[in-house]
């Protein structure tokens, strides 16, 4: 059968299969069926296309070296969206990039003195309550990547298609808002956060 | 900040990455629906899995799949069997022993990428972010004059795309129901034997992608040869 006519998931276990010249040719075929969909995240993510081109190649690289640790118990798109988003990630981190220093959630967390571990654990996951509770969904998700993963707003704007004017700003800002007035009703019952 | 990256890390509850797309359990389900960090990777993937296009990016993407192309030695569309490959090139080779070395380095510096793991053989599994398609899937007897899948709550519209197996878009539409019929100028490219890809979208009022069925296949065989 030719190659092109197998699923993902065949093609993978095909290549397994085989080797030299064959598993290559397999896997050409398994990957360029993915070229645009990597292509378009990473364009998303960099919004530079030559940066682009680099991030898909190394998803591209990882995925071919990683190959044998797919074992068909996801879609293969899944197994790869796990190295592209380690991917992207790990780029933010690698290029450090100088976030604001917005104090957004020093705002909602408090002082930071005492600060233990314990502590830390209880602020925590008392935060993730708020978010869960004040924020609308694409509040949270935008909060997230941005304070919790780095994230730049464009790149948020554009891996999650948002089309409103103001893009992702406009979420920060509401969610922002939200979490000041949640504050402080906490504190007007006294209790802390 | 320091507080807001623990709050908005991974928890030990929640749901591993390489299983945001796949099939949930009810507990997993439940964990969802108030974990930031797990909505926010459901939400990227999706996005992933989706592949809409968003304006003015589709010629940077044609340009970035022509540079894999051509860095792979994969001229598009190839009939043949290329004699570069992903796994031959030397250019290729160089390149990823550079990029094992600094991935090796930053591996032990930072955290791994999750192994994909097996589900467990949990029970009482529900289709949430993966559509069920019901038709037409693997070798078919004729030409199928309606695609066909299960409905997603929640979901008002449904992208279908139907690609030839090198990812030429042969049919690309919209419909409100789970269920698509064939007008006949498409319906006469489905020739004997000749492959095709299909997936299909589910989306909200909000047009976020809900589901998606991954890409499926379907071939038109002689009945009366076999397959």
């Amino acid at each position: 059968m030719d190659p092109r006519d197998l699923s993902d998931e065949e093609l993978v276990a095909r290549a397994a299969a085989s080797s030299g010249s064959e598993r290559d040719a397999l896997v050409n075929v398994l990957f360029s069926r993915h070229y645009e969909r990597v292509g378009r995240w990473c364009f998303r993510f960099t919004n530079d296309r030559e940066a682009a081109a680099d991030l898909a190649q190394d998803v591209f690289l990882k995925a071919h070296r990683h190959l044998a640790d797919f074992r068909g118990t996801s879609r293969f798109t899944t197994w790869l969206y796990t190295i592209i988003r380690h991917e992207s990630l790990n780029r933010l981190r690698r290029a450090a990039p100088v976030m604001e220093t917005e104090d957004a959630l020093e705002d909602v967390a408090g002082d930071d003195d005492p600060y233990d571990a314990t502590e830390r654990l209880h602020t925590a996951e008392r935060l993730r309550v708020l978010l869960s509770e004040v924020l609308d969904q694409v509040e949270r998700v935008v909060f997230t990547l941005h304070y919790g993963d780095d994230m730049p707003l464009d790149s948020i704007t554009r891996l999650l298609h948002l089309e409103n004017a103001s893009g992702a700003k406009a979420y920060i800002v509401s969610a922002r808002r939200k979490l000041a007035r949640a504050r402080q009703r906490i504190l007007a019952k006294g209790q802390g956060l | 900040m320091t507080r807001f990256k623990e709050a908005a890390g991974p928890t030990p509850s929640c749901i591993p990455i390489e299983r945001i797309g796949e099939s949930l359990t009810p507990e997993e389900h439940a964990h969802m629906r108030t974990c930031a960090r797990c909505q926010t990777e459901l939400a990227l993937w999706q996005q992933f899995e989706s592949a809409a296009p968003a304006k003015d990016e589709g010629a940077a993407v044609t340009w970035i799949v022509a540079e894999l192309e051509r860095r792979a030695g994969s001229p598009q569309r190839q009939k043949s069997a290329p004699s570069r490959r992903w796994g031959l090139s030397g250019q290729w080779l160089a390149a990823a022993a550079s990029v094992a070395l600094f991935v090796s380095v930053g591996y032990l510096m930072w955290d791994r990428e999750p192994a994909i793991r097996n589900p467990g053989g949990t029970t009482g599994q529900y289709r949430t972010a993966q559509l069920d398609v019901i038709a037409p899937l693997g070798d078919v007897a004729a030409a199928p004059r309606e695609f066909s899948w299960k409905p997603a709550a929640g979901a008002i519209r449904y992208d279908v795309r139907i690609l030839e197996v090198d990812g030429t878009v042969v049919w690309r539409t919209s419909i409100a129901e789970p269920r698509l019929v064939v007008p006949p100028d498409i319906l006469s490219r489905f020739v004997i034997q000749k492959p095709f890809l299909w997936e299909v979208t589910a989306r909200d009022t909000a047009d976020a992608a809900i589901g998606s069925s991954g890409t499926q296949r379907f071939r038109v065989v002689d009945s009366h040869r076999g397959g």
